[in-house]
């Protein structure tokens, strides 16, 4: 996972192809470590292929904790295998979703 | 005699005495003597007013013939009246006696301390005996010799136990009069004790209830008869013989009734040659309702199934469609009768071995699996037919080998009972199952029922004893299906999700539907990291098998641990940011069905189907 920041939002680019039961929890200590105390974050997750039920799990705690001290989650690049189960659980209620980190950045802009 | 009676008699005597004294009255004396004698000599039980009654009446005597000389002889004369009133009234009170025991249905009889001679019988006895309560103590001979044969030895072993116990008798039992008719009479006898408290002798009241008898007779013969139309509509109505030349599989099925019917029932019915449908079901209640609901229920599924296929022209119904439309039918009327029926609705398909049903509450399937020698039991999750109007009624697949034995049963079978071990039981089916997989589908059942006539001994059943068994022909190694094991650990999830896209790119090259390999790799995914999470003594690897059926395919992994619900559980809330519980909804809403089985030694199989939609090479 890679960080960049853009004016105040910070864009965590996961460099993984999968988050599982096997890896979901690297992903969790990554994400709070490189987030640190940004209000505004962007997730670029085009490099995931797969995720499952315990990888949703840790999507959901991050942004609960985001949630917690004032800050909001924007993810980008969700692909065809993840949207699958993203919309099964219905996701997209919660978190806002982009083609492209450009898409979720500017987003944040306006 | 009352307290008035004597007042008025003592004051008599007095009055009477009080002129003998005062006026020398001769028949005041007379009255004196009479009134207080009469007092005195009257049955009654306080002794202490009696002997200060005789003390006065004496008293007042004594002066009055010392005043009256003359009224000696009166008084004589009055004692003897005196006397004979009290006589008259002794036998006032035997009129009063003879008067009951003429006029009430009961006889009244004493009998000896063993029974076997009358020696006193009330006139009532006629009515019944047609002899007299001499007759039957004079004859010299037992007078039991005028009971029944039928009914003589076994009231002489309740006389001999009375006697012995001296315990009151209490029995029922045919009396033959002298013109031979026979009459139905209840005796009850009771021990009279002296004041040693030894049985002297047996008293007792007898009863004329040939009437009630003859009633219970007609209404015992009236049960009979419905046991013998209940029966008649169970064969005719409800079982069948089995079409046993479906390719592909053997089957044999055999219901042995209970002593009242309880409306078990089995259908089998073919859509086309190499499919069988299997209906077996359980009426709740007995006789000729349960029977009659087993038969209206039967009939709505053939009709769900009539009309459906009307319906469609183009394909054979879905189990699922025939359960949702027969229960459409039934719901109301069910709820109507206050009734319900468990059911299984079977799809055997012999050309691809494929096992489709619907589960409504039934008890469960029990599958011998020849691969691994086990015999798993598989329970449902459905509820009976005629519970709820919106039931939502799912299909279940399960994929079968040549080898394998399914057997559906009824309750009947499990809680057979035997005084000293109990029911039945699922595990002793179980064993039975595996040690006699290898018989021909008739001969199992036969060889079931006659271990549960053993088990249950004299008893009987209690309810309907019902089992129908499918055996899947073939050889062994004819099933496809490529297997591999993975160490139970998390880190092998990503091989796993590469076993499963490439079985499924081998088993169908040209399918382009990645969304539904996506859901397959998705679903199995799940289910592994459920076992590894929740499974325990799995070290030698948990072995994953996908096969095909057709145009479905079939993943399954067996694993050692607790028994795990696998089904129906609720979507977790997304808005509330729930983190866990979103592995099972996924595997429900991405498979087709999920079929969850155990064996008795711990061992646990969850079975994922998913219709590809276009046949496999395989």
């Amino acid at each position: 996972m890679h960080v960049e920041r853009k004016d105040d939002i910070r864009i965590l680019t996961l460099e993984i192809d999968h988050l599982d039961s096997g890896n979901y929890t690297a992903f969790k200590s990554d994400f709070e470590e490189l987030a640190g105390d940004a209000k505004r974050v962007v997730m670029d997750i085009q490099s995931l292929k797969f995720v499952d039920s315990a990888g949703l799990g840790s999507i959901l705690s991050v942004l609960r904790a985001l949630g917690e001290r004032g800050g909001s989650l924007k993810i980008a690049g969700v692909t065809r295998p993840v949207e699958q189960l993203f919309t099964l659980v219905r996701l997209p209620r919660i978190i806002d979703m982009y083609p492209t980190v450009h898409d979720a950045v500017r987003a944040y802009q306006q | 005699m009352g307290v008035t009676t004597y007042a008025l008699l003592l004051a008599f005597a007095a009055y009477g005495g009080f002129r003998a004294i005062a006026y020398s009255d001769v028949s005041g004396a007379a009255e004196l003597a009479v009134a207080g004698l009469a007092a005195t000599l009257l049955e009654r039980d306080d002794r202490r007013m009696k002997a200060a009654l005789a003390l006065v009446t004496a008293g007042l005597l004594a002066v009055a013939a010392a005043r009256v000389p003359s009224s000696i002889p009166a008084v004589i004369a009055a004692s003897v009246l005196a006397f004979g009133f009290r006589e008259r009234t002794r036998e006032g009170n035997s009129e009063a006696l003879r008067e009951v025991t003429d006029n009430v249905r009961e006889a009244f009889f004493i009998l000896s301390a063993d029974f076997s001679t009358v020696l006193y019988a009330s006139p009532a006895f006629v009515g019944i005996w047609h002899r007299t309560g001499s007759d039957l103590g004079s004859s010299g001979a037992d007078w039991r010799s005028t009971i029944h044969p039928l009914d003589r030895a076994r009231m002489e072993y309740a006389c001999e136990q009375a006697a012995a116990d001296e315990e009151p008798l209490d029995e029922e039992f045919r009396v033959i009069r002298p013109d031979e008719t026979e009459r139905w009479v209840w005796v009850r006898a009771f021990p009279i004790r002296d004041a040693d408290g030894a049985v002297r002798r047996n008293a007792g009241i007898a009863e004329d209830v040939t009437s009630r008898k003859e009633a219970e007779i007609e209404l015992a013969i009236a049960r009979d008869q419905e046991m013998s139309i209940g029966a008649r509509i169970q064969k005719r109505l409800l079982l069948e013989e089995p079409d046993i030349s479906t390719p592909g599989f053997e089957i044999g099925a055999l219901s042995l009734p209970s002593q009242r019917i309880d409306g078990d029932f089995y259908n089998f019915f073919s859509f086309e040659p190499n499919t069988v449908d299997l209906l077996i079901g359980d009426v709740m209640g007995k006789g000729i309702p349960a029977a009659l609901v087993g038969a209206g229920a039967k009939s709505t599924f053939l009709k769900a199934k009539v009309n459906l296929l009307l319906g469609s022209r183009s394909s054979i119904p879905k189990p699922v469609d025939i359960v949702r439309e027969a229960h459409h039918h039934l719901v109301e009327e069910l709820i109507g009768l206050e009734n319900f029926l468990t059911l299984h609705y079977l799809r055997l398909d012999g050309r691809t071995r494929e096992l489709q049903f619907v589960d409504c509450g039934n008890t469960p399937l029990v599958l011998y699996r020849s691969r691994t020698d086990s015999c798993w039991t598989i329970k449902g999750s459905n509820v009976p037919l005629g519970f709820l109007r919106n039931e939502q009624y799912e299909q279940f697949g399960v994929p079968l080998d040549p080898g394998d034995l399914l057997l559906c049963y009824s309750d009947g079978i499990t809680e057979a009972e035997n005084p000293d071990e109990g029911p039945f039981g699922e595990d002793r089916l179980l064993h039975f199952v595996r040690a006699h997989h290898g018989s021909a589908p008739v001969d199992l059942v036969q060889s079931l029922t006659e271990v549960l006539q053993t088990y249950v001994g004299g008893a009987g059943f209690r309810d309907d004893v019902t089992a129908v068994a499918v055996r899947v022909t073939g050889f062994a190694g004819e099933s496809a299906g490529s297997t591999h094991t993975f160490a139970a650990t998390f880190a092998e999830l990503g091989s796993l999700r590469g076993f499963v896209r490439h079985e499924i790119s081998r088993a169908y090259p040209s399918l382009s539907a990645p969304e539904l390999e996506d859901s397959l790799v998705l679903a199995a995914n799940e289910i592994f990291s459920n076992i590894v999470e929740h499974g325990a003594g799995n070290a030698e690897g948990i072995p994953v098998e996908i096969s095909t059926r057709g145009d479905t395919m079939y993943l399954q992994m067996q694993y050692n641990g607790e028994e795990f619900d696998w089904v129906g559980h609720r979507n977790p809330e997304i808005e509330k940011m729930e983190e866990r519980g979103y592995g099972m909804y996924i595997i429900e809403q991405l498979a087709d069905s999920v079929v969850y089985c155990r064996d008795q030694r711990g061992a646990n199989v969850v079975w994922l189907s998913k219709k590809i939609g276009v046949p496999s090479l395989q």
